[in-house]
């Protein structure tokens, strides 16, 4: 019959002209890489950027990746935590760590040619400084002598940076700390004085302003920024170290699980993956997986105002109740490393004889049953959920406090909530279990949680620990910058939060990157905060598949 | 018929209002603001309160609701729909920003939804129970069911990598000069998880309103008359059962303006719908009044042009 043929015939066609479609697209589905004479690295961008402004998002990892490309800061923290010159030829450290001189190297310009000079190192601690600028460095950097008053507004500049001569900085500091050199100086990216001195502070930290006036000294220059979707830098080929090896970087924006697609299908170079697509993409030719001993600690704090949770016992026996050995092992695939204590790095600074507070849970419902625990008592444990080994532990891990009688309730709360609750010191929890940090780049990094004046909401001590012996210490070892005797001090630390356990520390997880083998010279750190400190010494040998 | 219309629109200006204060209210009863939102839990403790307090003050959080709530309604009569709270851009230029990859992957969308889903609804309406009939019903029912996230995930694992004939994400290859290939080659996968979701809701409205028609009075006069089937199919009863269509789509049109979130993060596609997720993570306000405010206003926009375009197809509905 007439009307089925036509019917027929016009889904014929249509198949037809679909097949003819396909047909052309697969043929012309090559040639998507640019001339092959430019060397183009691809690093993935694990979050869009916060803004790609060096004074108010260099606090977000992701812009660091960028920024680290474009512009230098005095010092960089390699990935070993060792403080390397990064904008200077050499430092110095007063023998009573208050004051830190920083010598520039004479041939450092900037990418519009003009030469970076003091003024420019000063120019940037002002504008760090300045609570105007939205710059996230004030707090950080307000261990400065001068630093109140200018932000008061009683003098013009900060006191303690003063520029001895064209090419050496000097900064003073109020009291001494030598983990300054660390914490602080690292984040700061250096910049121009010429090219902003004329744009009103306020603005400065406004994402827009530094779209057009990306001037920075580093080996990459600003190219574009297609929104959400990539960042391009292009060669320096001036850059005052030598020439980089690379042409273009572009950083590309991605959900890891299509960054994970790409850099199985070649497209993309560097990426941080999650220790289930390490398996994954280690089992790839093109591919080596690297697991860097990471700087933060996965951690659970003790509300010590809460009367049933002051004896050390009671504390203890939770840390011999859970299994952190086999949890790592099981969430994480044993990319970590269980650890005892706040001080996890740098290597010098780590004790080795602490107490391991192996999985015991006989010992614990002894310990327990000394301090007379009543094990109907509930506690409130918050946490903020999102990041999955956490999420999956925490079963198991109420699953085993409840073997040995402790009774925990889970309270998943958003950040903001978490924030609000853990930081105003109240007592509506128990227990508050978190992660991150940068412990392992500094010893001194811990202290801030365990100072008894630094007690919430004042400050970050959360759990409400007070120890004078500690309080000491702390002052004494970020007060020399002798190793030998920050060690000594470190140690005696160490040893004793790890009998007092104010926090149970469960483990510092790995940063695992994966990275193509045609990838040269890229030490990938444990955190994605100082990723991109070797950018210069990144080179491509090779095909990428 | 400009009397209706008049009254329509003037209508639509105190729902908007009463739109933009329920989401003011509701954006702001949320915890947190975008001052907490832009750095995280432990470096909050570092940076202290009165720097956050120095930037709520900054941005005007520390004023009163009503108070803010006016001052944005004065500016929005002005035409400007404010700053981002958290980058400082004009909304309005983020928005338009944005446009051209909403407009691209909301017209391909509906490009095959309708390509696929109204043909294959009339075949199954007038090829009922046959094997085309069932083939279409599966496939309808198993793409209204299949989440976005999957559907997209599984399409990139076949035809990007396994295969190797498509791009994985992004709208244009990185680096290269975009050609008109390029991009289409990338809107193809995105274009398809979006459109089959759409091609399935259609295709059902158009099997189920063509089946009621088919069964009308009229059409058997049609036939009867002895004209051509597909005469009858095409010219009488299709157009009256368009109309639950052109609901479906005009409604759809603003869902996939600012709904394809998911879709657009999987292929990283930097449309309105991922802005509007991003600034509702960020808190920031201003945003998402601007994305909201554009939204609703295409609602509205929208359902008066469905409204109109049915006493077009149908000449029994007409607007006094």
């Amino acid at each position: 019959m007439t009307r089925v043929r036509s019917t027929k015939k016009t889904i014929y066609g249509l198949v037809g002209i679909l097949l003819c479609f396909v047909l052309l697209v697969t043929g012309c589905a090559g040639g998507k890489q640019p001339a092959q004479k430019e060397k183009v690295l691809y690093v993935h961008l694990y979050m869009k950027p916060a803004g790609l402004n060096p004074i108010s998002s260099s606090g977000q990892g992701q812009d660091r990746h960028v920024l680290n490309s474009i512009y230098n800061n005095l010092v960089r923290l390699s990935d070993k935590y060792e403080v390397v010159p990064d904008l200077c030829e050499r430092y110095e450290v007063s023998s009573d760590a208050k004051v830190f001189t920083f010598y520039l190297p004479k041939n450092a310009k900037w990418h519009d040619g003009k030469p970076v000079t003091a003024d420019d190192v000063v120019f940037t601690f002002n504008v760090m400084l300045n609570p105007k600028s939205g710059s996230w460095l004030v707090g950080k950097l307000s261990e400065i002598k001068g630093a109140a008053d200018y932000k008061e507004g009683k003098t013009s500049q900060v006191a303690g940076v003063t520029k001895v001569d064209e090419y050496t900085v000097k900064v003073e500091l109020e009291k001494p700390d030598v983990a300054f050199l660390a914490l602080a100086i690292p984040d700061m990216y250096i910049l121009p004085k010429h090219v902003l001195e004329s744009v009103p502070v306020d603005q400065l930290g406004n994402a827009q302003t530094f779209r057009d006036k990306m001037v920075g000294s580093g080996p990459y220059k600003f190219v574009k920024y297609e929104t959400d979707q990539y960042v391009e830098v292009v060669k320096n080929p001036d850059y005052w170290r030598g020439k980089p090896k690379l042409d273009r970087i572009f950083y590309k924006v991605l959900t890891t699980d299509v960054a994970v697609a790409q850099m199985e299908k070649g497209e993309l170079d560097i990426a941080k993956v999650s220790a289930t697509d390490a398996s994954r993409l280690a089992a790839l030719s093109h591919v080596q997986v690297l697991s860097v001993p990471g700087a933060g600690i996965f951690q659970m704090g003790f509300n010590l105002q809460q009367p049933y949770l002051q004896d050390k016992r009671v504390r203890q026996a939770f840390a011999y109740a859970i299994d952190r050995e086999g949890l790592l092992k099981t969430v994480l695939q044993g990319h970590g490393r269980v650890v005892n204590s706040p001080i996890i790095g740098p290597e010098w600074a780590v004790n080795p004889n602490l107490d391991p507070y192996k999985y015991d849970p006989e010992k614990a419902k002894q310990l327990l049953r000394e301090a007379k625990w009543d094990s109907n008592r509930k506690l409130v444990w918050i946490y903020i959920p999102g990041i999955r080994d956490r999420d999956a532990s925490y079963p198991v891990m109420q699953q085993q406090l409840k073997e040995v009688g402790i009774n925990v309730e889970f309270k998943p709360v958003e950040a903001a909530v978490f924030a609000k609750m853990y930081l105003a010191g109240t007592t509506d929890w128990d227990l508050a279990s978190f992660g991150g940090g940068v412990y392992g780049a500094e010893p001194h990094v811990s202290s801030q949680y365990y100072l008894s004046w630094n007690h919430t909401p004042k400050g970050a001590n959360g759990t409400h620990y007070a120890n004078p012996r500690i309080d000491e210490l702390y002052m004494q070892g970020c007060a020399t910058p002798d190793r030998a005797t920050r060690q000594k001090i470190y140690y005696e630390i160490a040893s004793i939060l790890n009998e007092d356990m104010p926090t149970v520390f469960f483990w510092a997880n790995n940063e695992i990157w994966a990275v193509n083998k045609r990838v040269v010279g890229c030490k990938p750190p444990g955190t994605v905060h100082t990723f991109g400190w070797d950018v210069f010494d990144w080179d491509i040998a090779g095909e990428s598949k | 018929m400009t009397s209706y219309l008049a009254r329509r629109l003037l209508i639509t200006i105190p729902v908007l209002i009463g739109i933009t204060v329920l989401t003011f209210v509701f954006i702001n009863l949320a915890p947190g603001d975008p001052v907490m939102m832009m750095v995280s839990p432990e470096q909050v403790a570092e940076l202290g309160q009165e720097w956050l307090e120095a930037r709520r003050h900054e941005l005007g959080l520390d004023q009163p609701l009503p108070v803010r709530y006016v001052r944005w309604l004065q500016e929005l009569a002005h035409g400007n729909l404010g700053y981002s709270l958290t980058t400082g851009e004009s909304v309005a230029g983020l928005i338009v920003e944005r446009l051209p990859a909403t407009l691209r992957l909301l017209v391909a969308a509906l490009v095959v939804g309708i390509g696929i889903g109204v043909p294959v609804g009339v075949l199954s309406a007038v090829k009922q129970y046959s094997l085309l009939d069932y083939a279409s019903t599966i496939f309808s029912m198993a793409f209204i069911a299949v989440p976005p996230f999957f559907l997209g995930l599984g399409l990139i694992y076949i035809f990007a990598l396994s295969l190797d004939i498509l791009p994985t994400a992004g709208m244009n290859t990185v680096g290269v000069t975009p050609t008109l290939w390029d991009s289409l080659l990338h809107l193809v996968l995105p274009a398809t998880v979006l459109g089959f979701g759409q091609a399935a809701q259609i295709l059902r409205y158009t099997r189920s309103s063509l089946l009621q028609v088919l069964r009308q009075d009229f059409v058997r006069t049609a036939r009867a008359k002895g004209l051509h089937e597909r005469v009858v199919i095409y010219r009488h009863a299709l157009r009256n059962a368009l109309i639950p269509v052109v609901t479906v789509v005009a409604l759809n049109i603003p869902a996939l303006f600012g709904g394809a979130v998911i879709t657009e993060q999987i292929f990283q596609w930097p449309g309105v719908g991922s802005l509007a997720m991003a600034s509702i993570a960020r808190r920031d306000y201003s945003t998402i009044m601007g994305v909201n405010f554009v939204s609703a206003v295409l609602v509205l926009l929208c359902n008066l042009a469905a409204d109109v375009a049915y006493s077009i197809i149908d000449p029994r509905i007409r607007y006094r």
